[in-house]
């Protein structure tokens, strides 16, 4: 027997098989890694487990199909079904870091490219995989993220299928074709599901070819592109018109059953027949809409793919400087150019405008207003506006500086009474200016005398929670409160009474410059002992 | 009505982009001389317009302090105002080093990965701290060890987010200016604390941040700083 040359030419074909081999090898690879934990979690072979992992595979797989958002959650809850559905093992509230294990790190690697490095010094058939992708979707309940399987993996599943996939929409036709010749409904449904199934992994795998064409045209090479253009688009072609037929000879059918439905021989399997019937005719639709999208994707992709080769044609020197090169070297060789480097990354920031110089403002609206004594029309004058607002604020402390004296009085008489009683006759006779102003006079006595008995314990107890803000209100409790600090024997009363002294009493104030004299009933202040 | 194409710059200055399947996009390609009208304007207000894929993009010129950052605003933004200088050059570092691990590649596609997790960010800088150390220069102002000094002093710790000290309340610091610029998503979620690349980012980096014309302004930044350290 001869012996085999290594350059023999059935291993020719190695290459093309490759990146099956890396599909394989380096899921495993990715799951080797994480067998410990995998066991811990109940799935105790390699079988149990590279099985488990499929099962998980495919569910992407059907989310994906359906062009459904799938998130962690999801995945987890499938992840619970398949565990006790099919390996009999229960991981109620470890679903979800057993989803996060299986979905970012065995199947996504923390979204690192997986590399499959074949050969040590040629390159040229290195992998870089990735099973699946995923991606922030917002909607009004906030930000999720959603996983979906990507063209890896949608090769990775169907070559768990064995058949190539420009076959396999041939021969699911070709059943499909069959099971209607042989009038067997049922069946035939079952297969266009499937047929079906296949066109959307088709119109996807377009449509991520088309994403990468747009960030690179070189990154697809020509034989490849030559491939996925013309099979794609002849078999698409065909097919279409074929269904079309198929659609034809199905609605002649339907129509046939229709006429028959009311005649009196209208079997139970006619009428199953018919109801099959429709579903076929409506997925027949579908995937003649399918069909279109697919030859349209198609189409969009020929001309991006034209445009960016025509692009890079017109620039000789290469367009993109790898980053590595351009940037982190330099930086890691000397780094003090990360001061200036922001000269570099201007382009990426947006400074918010400093407010310096509004033009609109010359054109917003000014009041104008009408003096009352000259019937003038003069611009308002916002400054001069807020000098009479200081004014204003000026006046209403004022008067409730001549309020808190008056207190003040009220609590020092108290203090000098053996009695620890006073009324406001008492106080106006030693203190005949007692009230400042008539607005004082009014204000103090109709607080005061509004109370009947203040409750000093529960004052100080609520001190904690009373707000002390600027108020422009006098109030009387509040005043009390703030004085209480300065006089400490009010410490050993529990309330203030105020009562009616009877009779009146009369003094002397000021309003308008105009000295006036004012009666008011009699006040008297007593201190309740504990 | 299709919009003017005064209204479509107000929008560009607003939102320093335009997507397609927008009003202002359609107003836009519908003639090519809209197009041209909009650079001119654009250029009035010194910067660039680039339409790159899906979007049309503003983009300040170098030394457009109106729209763009001044180096003291920029500080100002990003850094505590009594950092050091070395602070403001690590965080820039750190900036740098996220880039290059979505960017950082020749592989084919726009971004060589989906998301990047804060933890992973952490050891990256790690790493790109020592590779820097052994590859430095010797005459450098603010030298590696000086940076990997500041970056250990920080604390590992995750849970007092708002501790000073800590590595995350520096890394969210600048996570949050980023995703303020529209460039990243920062997901600050306790289960999983990812960082992801906006379209906008997809879009600057991949087509302008490394076309011929800025390499020629790094390799004339790079010359500059040689200069300044040699004197």
């Amino acid at each position: 027997m001869a012996a085999m040359k290594p350059e023999a030419e059935y291993f020719s074909d190695m290459p093309s098989r490759m990146y099956s081999i890396a599909l394989f090898s380096q899921l495993f690879t990715q799951m080797h890694e994480k067998m410990r934990t995998l066991r811990d979690f109940g799935l105790e072979t390699i079988d149990q487990q590279v099985t488990f992992l499929f099962y998980v595979l495919r569910f992407l797989m059907e989310k994906t199909l359906r062009s459904e958002p799938c998130t962690i959650e999801d995945i987890a809850f499938a992840i619970q079904e398949i565990c006790s559905r099919y390996f009999r093992i229960s991981v109620y509230e470890e679903a979800m870091k057993l989803a996060r294990v299986v979905v970012d790190q065995i199947l996504y690697n923390n979204s690192e490219p997986i590399e499959f490095i074949p050969y040590k010094k040629n390159s040229a058939h290195n992998q870089y995989l990735k099973y699946i992708t995923s991606s922030l979707e917002k909607d009004e309940t906030g930000r999720y993220i959603s996983y979906r399987m990507s063209e890896d993996g949608f090769h990775l599943m169907l070559s768990t299928l064995e058949m190539e996939q420009n076959m396999r929409i041939r021969i699911q036709d070709l059943i499909f074709e069959m099971e209607m010749q042989k009038k067997n409904y049922s069946k035939a449904l079952d297969e266009i599901r499937r047929l079906f199934q296949l066109l959307r992994i088709r119109e996807i795998d377009i449509q991520e070819k088309t994403a990468q064409i747009r960030s690179s045209a070189v990154s697809l090479a020509p034989e490849e592109y030559q491939a996925l253009y013309q099979d794609n688009f002849e078999i698409m072609d065909q097919t279409r018109n074929k269904f079309a037929q198929y659609e034809k000879q199905v609605e002649g059918s339907i129509n046939e059953l229709n006429r028959r439905i009311h005649t009196v021989n209208f079997s139970e399997k006619e009428l199953g027949n018919l109801s099959n019937l429709l579903q076929i005719s409506a997925l027949l639709k579908q995937s003649i809409l399918a069909f279109t999208s697919i030859v349209t994707t198609l189409n969009n992709f020929s001309k991006d793919y034209q445009k960016e080769l025509e692009e890079q044609m017109l620039c000789s020197s290469p367009r993109m400087y790898p980053w590595q090169k351009m940037v982190m070297d330099p930086v890691f060789n000397q780094p003090d150019l990360l001061a200036s480097i922001d000269s570099f990354l201007h382009p990426l920031f947006f400074d918010q405008p400093q407010p310096i110089f509004l033009p609109a403002s010359a054109f917003d609206f000014r009041k104008n207003r009408v003096m009352e004594e000259s019937a003038l029309v003069e611009l308002a004058d916002e400054q001069a506006d807020e000098a009479l607002l200081a004014a204003l604020k000026e006046k209403q402390l004022r008067h409730k500086a001549h309020l808190d004296a008056v207190l003040s009085a009220l609590l020092d008489a108290l203090d000098q009474s053996d009695s620890r009683q006073t009324t406001l006759s008492g106080l106006l006779q030693s203190r005949p200016a007692l009230f400042a102003d008539l607005d004082t006079a009014r204000e103090f006595l109709s607080a005061w005398s509004s109370s009947v008995r203040i409750d000093l314990d529960a004052l100080r107890q609520d001190a904690g929670e009373l707000v002390f803000e600027d108020l422009d209100s006098y109030n009387h409790l509040l005043s009390l409160l703030m004085f209480m600090p300065q006089y400490p024997f009010l410490e050993y009363y529990q309330a203030l009474r105020i009562d009616k002294a009877g009779g009146r009493t009369q003094f002397q104030t000021v309003q308008d410059d105009l000295e006036m004299t004012v009666t008011a009933d009699d006040l008297r202040f007593t201190l309740e002992g504990k | 009505m299709p919009l003017t194409i005064n209204e479509c710059f107000y929008t560009l200055v607003r939102e320093h982009e335009i997507r397609s399947r927008s009003a202002e996009w359609d107003a836009i390609m519908m003639d090519p001389r809209h197009y041209e009208a909009l650079e001119a304007m654009a250029q009035a207000f010194d910067c660039q317009i680039r339409q790159i894929n899906d979007g049309i993009y503003l983009i300040p010129n170098e030394g457009n302090t109106f729209l763009g950052f001044s180096r003291t605003r920029l500080r100002e933004t990003l850094i505590r105002p009594q950092a050091t200088l070395t602070e403001y050059n690590l965080y820039m570092f750190i900036i740098l080093v996220m880039l290059s691990e979505f960017y950082g590649t020749e592989y084919g596609r726009s971004h060589k990965r989906d998301y990047l997790t804060l933890d992973g960010l952490v050891k990256c800088v790690s790493a790109a701290l020592e590779t820097g150390a052994q590859t430095q220069q010797k005459d450098a102002e603010i030298p590696y060890e000086k940076l990997s000094g500041l970056y250990n002093a920080w604390q590992d710790t995750i849970e007092d987010s708002q501790k000073r000290t800590s590595k995350y309340y520096h890394f969210n610091r600048i996570l949050k200016f980023l995703e303020k610029q529209k460039l990243i998503d920062w997901l600050d979620d306790p289960d999983q604390r990812q960082i992801r690349c906006t379209v906008r980012l997809d879009d600057l980096m991949g087509q302008y941040m490394r076309d011929e014309e800025h390499h020629k302004q790094m390799t004339a930044l790079i010359k500059e700083v040689q200069h300044a350290a040699s004197e």
